[in-house]
């Protein structure tokens, strides 16, 4: 144990170094020799590290390396749904859809509140149809059709033909090992270093081998030089429990998605090399959490299905309390007030539920009613029983709803594609929305380079893609648009890296 | 003296905990020896995937049984054939399967 922190603190002795840099004479000059030299290092194996291993290949970098923390490469990117959201693509043409990169920033505009940094929502919109051109290259496979997700104005959700985040990323992964590209699992990154030797800026990673993400156990500490600067695309830092509740305290007891490797590590390591945070306290909730599977869970697929031809209630007033298709925000915050009314040990828990019919053809019904966190009741008073309503009550909200069903005007303005009546046996699902995405990071240009905390310009050879950067989005963001955010800001950096050249 | 003795036992726990660690799979204690799957010089490493490949076959000519919960790890859409046999397969220590992380499944077939 003394021995680990030991290797630790002098891991951390070049970021301190770096981030006194601008400040201190009394730093002292010396030239580091590296355990090991690469072109280019790219921290993280999902969509924006790829991206970035794809550009700096294209722009001539030959010994690329990229580091994976886990066992498992891909990250978040390989077990999401891996639905990518672009304008402008061959696809969209083929179906006839239009469709424009400004029609898209609108869209990211109105969910993210305003609080969109303008250009990077611009630069992510209007290269969106290289990413695609990049993803066909590598032999990725859509559906030949296009998903509208919430909130957005048009079709523009490309589905992998395997429904899986995986789709993108093996085929990307695969494509780069043929290209002679090296990935690196159970490789721990515990510092940025700036070499310091009369050039500034970063010139590689200090890392741990054979790191176990469990134990936190490594074999070796060893240098990367890094000739065109680092690239990171780490992620974000949804399970890091700490980090999250101290930078938003009423957020400390809800589940994440994220995978166990999706700590607070390297935005730690990026504020230590003297980079610029915004919004760390801005956080996306999943409003289809349920506490009855786990975060992400069959059951929250379902609930698509259950929010738009089904209803959700309050089991408290028996009534609706949300336009069951509104942006993810809105509904979560709904369901965190309809919970409040209960106690801290037994919320009261909104539930979402539909009729058969539409359980016959919602992707996740099976496995979530196989599991158990979707419940079957054969009549009202049963459903009503279920989840502690009051029946009459429960009885007229229905009746309400399926006035609405039949064209009556609805209060909350939900849109219904698909007009199903509400009717036993009802199938429901309880809500408890969990923490989905971390909408802040570092600041970045829209090149990419990550932005000094102190002169407000870009740290020399420091470049940041996908979720560890902040600002694209907002204080919150569209489905299927993180995906496409990687994968763009990846390319992005890593051409930015290549013309780099400083320690080249 | 009571120096000496407490050094000998560190000695004894440790050829206990080594010995332990050793223990193998029924199927593989009688044909191999350490060398067989650690075979690098010098210190044990973990094997390649390769070196389990080579007598076992990649993971399509090793289907998952079918379970109740359609989950078929040696075919995962989230990490094809990326994933390597270490991500699951223990020699020296029970397997667990990555998957549970996120899914409710079990395999008792796991070996």
């Amino acid at each position: 144990m003394k021995r680990r922190d030991l290797l630790k603190a002098a891991a951390l002795l070049p970021v301190a170094t770096l981030g006194t840099a601008h400040a201190a004479s009394a730093c002292k000059k010396e030239k580091m020799s590296f355990d090991e030299e690469f072109d280019i290092v790219i921290v993280g194996s999902g969509f924006a590290g790829l991206a970035a291993a794809y550009s700096a290949n294209k722009a001539g970098l030959k010994n690329i390396l990229i580091i994976e923390k886990m066992v498992a490469y891909g990250g978040a990117s390989a077990i999401c749904g891996g639905i990518v959201c672009m304008p402008g693509t061959k696809l969209q043409a083929k179906h006839g859809i239009e469709d424009s990169p400004e029609l898209l920033v609108k869209d990211m505009v109105k969910v993210g509140r305003g609080f969109n940094h303008p250009e990077l929502a611009m630069t992510m919109a209007t290269q969106a149809s290289t990413a695609y051109d990049m993803m066909m290259e590598c032999g990725v496979q859509f559906k030949d059709k296009l998903l509208r997700l919430g909130s957005h104005s048009a079709p523009r959700g490309h589905i992998p033909t395997n429904a899986s985040g995986g789709g993108i990323v093996v085929p990307m992964h695969k494509h780069l090992l043929e290209k002679g590209i090296k990935f690196q699992n159970r490789t721990n990154v515990s510092a940025i270093i700036s070499d310091d030797s009369g050039v500034s800026g970063v010139s590689g990673v200090a890392v741990q081998t054979n790191f176990d993400s469990k134990t936190g156990k490594f074999d070796k500490e060893l240098t990367y030089k890094s000739r065109h600067g680092v690239v990171i695309a780490s992620g974000g830092w949804g399970s890091d429990k700490q980090f999250v509740k101290t930078t938003m305290p009423v957020y400390a007891d809800l589940r994440a998605t994220a995978q166990s490797g999706a700590t607070a590590d390297m935005i730690k390591s990026l504020l230590a090399a003297g980079s610029l945070p915004v919004m760390l306290d801005m956080y996306q909730l999943g409003p289809w959490g349920s506490p009855d599977e786990r975060p992400a869970g069959p059951g929250s697929f379902f609930s698509d299905y259950a929010f738009s031809e089904g209803i959700a209630v309050d089991p408290k007033t028996g009534k609706r309390f949300v336009n069951e298709l509104s942006s993810r925000r809105t509904r979560s915050e709904a369901e965190l007030v309809v919970m409040q009314k209960g106690t801290k040990e037994t919320p009261n828990y909104p539930f979402t539920f539909c009729g058969e019919e539409t359980t016959k053809h919602a992707e996740g019904f099976y496995a979530a009613y196989r599991d158990g966190a979707v419940k079957k009741s054969n009549s009202v008073a049963e459903l009503a029983k279920r989840h502690g309503v009051d029946e009459a009550t429960l009885t007229q909200t229905i009746a309400e709803w399926n006035e609405i069903v039949k064209g009556a005007p609805d209060p909350f303005n939900k849109p219904l594609d698909v007009r199903t009546e509400l009717k036993a046996p009802f199938y429901s699902f309880r809500l408890s929305p969990v923490l989905h995405y971390c909408m802040g990071g570092v600041a970045i240009t829209p090149d990419a380079q990550v932005i000094d905390a102190t002169t407000c310009e870009p740290i020399e050879g420091l470049f940041a893609a996908g979720e560890i950067a902040g600002g694209v989005h907002g204080m919150d963001r569209l489905g299927g648009c993180s995906s496409i955010d990687g994968l763009v800001f990846g390319q992005i950096a890593g051409r930015t890296a290549a013309k780099y050249k400083a320690n080249a | 003296m009571k120096t000496s003795l407490v050094v000998a036992a560190a000695v004894m726990l440790i050829s206990f905990s080594a010995s332990a660690a050793n223990t193998m799979k029924p199927h593989h204690e009688d044909a191999l020896d350490c060398r067989t799957c650690h075979t690098t010089k010098g210190k044990f490493q973990r094997p390649e995937a390769e070196t389990c490949i080579e007598c076992h076959g990649g993971m399509s000519e090793i289907p998952t049984k079918p379970n109740r919960w359609d989950k078929n790890p040696h075919n995962s859409h989230h990490y094809e054939d990326l994933l390597e046999c270490t991500a699951c397969h223990s020699e020296h220590k029970a397997s667990e399967a990555i998957c549970v992380e996120c899914h409710v499944v079990e395999f008792p077939n796991l070996k």
